[in-house]
C-alpha cells in the first residue's frame, strides 16, 4: 500500500555531485545491490521527483518504500518459507494514492502541465532495442527522467543497460520451462501441493488463485505450501540450475550491460545516500 | 472475485507511423552503449503512443503496432486476458501510478505462466515482435 508523504526537510545536501562515470564496455564483475539498497535508491529517486515537481508548482507524494523485503521477486517459484509466511505472495497491484487524487482534482489545463512536468511532452524520448528485438521507448524529459539522470549520471547509458539486463530471460526462459527436468519437478510440486489441499498445476496458478481470493490468511497458507513444496520436490533447485545453464550464454553475451547496470546502481546508491536517510 | 479482465475500450484506426531512428546496438565497445535520444521536433516521426496519458494507473495494450487498433487497459493484475486482446497485443504502454510495484511483467500464458518480459513505468514498446500476439497475462512487480 502506498502511504507516501512529503519528505520535506530530508535534504542533507543541496548539492548533488554527479561524478563522471567510469562506465566502460568491458565486462567485469560488479556486485548487485541488496533489496534494501535498491529501496534507498528508489526512495532518493522519489525525493528528487518531489523536489523537481515542487519547483514547477506541483505537490508530489513520493511512493512509499516501507518494507523493501515485501517486494522481493521470485523468478520461477516462491521458495522462501519464512518470507511466504510473512508476505504471502507480496504486495497487491498499485492502487490510486495521493498523487492520483491530487492529479484528478487539478483543472484540465493544470493536469496537462502536471503530466508534462512529470513525464515530459512525449516529444523527446530515449529509444533502444531489447535483446529480443523490440524497440522500447521512455520519456527523455520530465521530473522522472531528471531524477534518473541525477542518480545514474548519463541516463541514456543507464536506460540501455537497464532494459537489456532486465530482459535477458526472454532469450532463454522457454528452454527452462520446457525442459523435462523442470516439467518433472513441476509435476512433483503439483502432487505435493495437492496433498496439502491446493490442487494447482503450476506456481503461476497457485499465485493466481491465492491472490484472486483476497483473503490474506488463505494467500499466506498457499504461498507457504508453494515454498515448502518447491524445496521438498526440488523444483526451486532445478529451476535455478537450469536458469544458470540456459541463461549463461545470454549473460555472457550481454555481460557489458549487466556490469554497467550494477556499476551505475552502486553509483546511484552513493548519490542516494546524500539525499535520503538510510533507513537501515 | 475481484478479477476483471483486460477489456476492450476503444478502436483506433489511424495510420501507422514508422519509427524515426535506429536504436543503439548492444555490442560491447570501449564506450558504454547507450540509448538514442529521439526528438520529434527534429524531424523524427513520433508514434501515437506519445498521446497515452502516463499517470492514470493503467497498463495499455493494442492489437496493432504504435498503439493502434483495439485498445485494452487494466489497472490491476490480469491472469487471463479477454478474447479481445488475448494473444493479440502488438504494442504496450505502462502508464501506471508511481508505486513500489510499478513495473509490469507480461507472460505468454495465462495465470502468470510461460516466458515473460518487463516494462517499467512510462516505458512503451511500439511493436512486440517476439512477443507479438503472444501475451496472455500480466502482473505488477517491483522491477525485474
Amino acid at each position: 500500500m502506498r502511504t507516501g508523504e512529503p519528505r520535506a526537510g530530508r535534504a542533507v545536501s543541496g548539492l548533488l555531485l554527479v561524478p563522471a562515470l567510469a562506465a566502460c564496455g568491458a565486462a567485469e564483475h560488479v556486485r548487485e545491490l541488496s533489496t534494501a539498497e535498491r529501496a534507498v535508491v528508489r526512495q532518493a529517486e522519489e525525493e528528487l521527483v518531489r523536489r523537481c515537481m515542487a519547483a514547477q508548482g506541483f505537490r508530489y507524494w513520493p511512493a512509499a518504500v516501507n518494507d523493501p523485503e515485501a517486494s522481493r521477486q521470485f523468478d520461477y517459484v516462491v521458495d522462501d518459507i519464512t518470507w511466504a509466511g510473512t508476505y504471502g505472495y507480496g504486495p497487491d497491484a498499485p492502487t490510486a494514492g495521493p498523487n492520483a487524487t491530487y492529479r484528478a482534482r487539478l483543472p484540465a489545463k493544470s493536469r496537462k502541465r502536471y503530466d508534462r512536468a512529470l513525464d515530459g511532452s512525449g516529444r523527446r524520448v530515449l529509444k533502444d532495442t531489447l535483446p529480443t528485438g523490440q524497440t522500447i521507448q521512455s520519456p527523455a524529459e520530465g521530473c522522472s527522467a531528471h531524477a534518473e539522470q541525477k542518480l545514474y549520471g548519463d541516463r541514456a547509458v543507464w536506460f540501455h543497460a537497464r532494459v537489456v539486463a532486465d530482459n535477458l530471460a526472454p532469450l532463454y526462459q522457454r528452454k527452462v520451462l520446457a525442459h523435462p527436468r523442470y516439467l518433472r519437478a513441476e509435476r512433483a510440486w503439483a502432487a505435493c501441493m495437492r496433498e496439502r489441499g491446493f490442487p494447482y498445476t503450476s506456481p503461476g496458478e497457485s499465485r493466481d488463485r491465492a491472490t484472486a481470493a483476497r483473503r490474506s490468511g488463505a494467500e499466506v497458507r498457499t504461498a507457504v505450501a508453494e515454498a515448502r513444496c518447491a524445496r521438498r520436490t526440488g523444483l526451486a533447485e532445478v529451476a535455478k540450475e537450469l536458469d544458470r545453464k540456459f541463461g549463461a550464454p545470454a549473460r555472457e553475451r550481454y555481460s557489458a550491460e549487466v556490469s554497467t547496470q550494477n556499476r551505475l546502481r552502486l553509483h546511484a546508491l552513493s548519490t542516494a545516500r546524500t539525499i535520503v536517510t538510510d533507513p537501515r | 472475485m475481484r478479477k476483471t479482465r483486460f477489456t476492450l475500450v476503444g478502436l483506433g484506426v489511424a495510420a501507422l507511423t514508422a519509427s524515426g531512428a535506429m536504436a543503439a546496438q548492444a555490442a560491447p565497445t570501449t564506450a558504454p552503449a547507450k540509448a538514442v535520444v529521439v526528438d520529434s521536433g527534429a524531424g523524427a516521426q513520433v508514434t501515437k503512443c506519445k498521446n497515452v496519458n502516463r499517470n492514470t494507473g493503467y497498463v495499455h495494450a493494442w492489437t496493432k503496432s504504435n498503439c493502434q487498433g483495439y485498445h485494452g487497459k487494466k489497472s490491476g493484475n490480469d491472469s487471463n486476458y479477454s478474447s479481445k486482446i488475448d494473444n493479440k497485443a502488438t504494442s504496450v504502454v505502462n502508464s501506471g501510478y508511481v508505486h513500489q510495484n510499478d513495473t509490469v511483467k507480461f507472460y505468454t500464458k495465462t495465470k502468470y505462466r510461460g516466458s515473460s518480459f518487463c516494462l517499467e513505468r512510462s516505458d512503451q514498446i511500439s511493436k512486440l515482435k517476439k512477443f507479438d500476439n503472444r501475451i496472455s497475462s500480466h502482473r505488477w512487480v517491483n522491477g525485474c
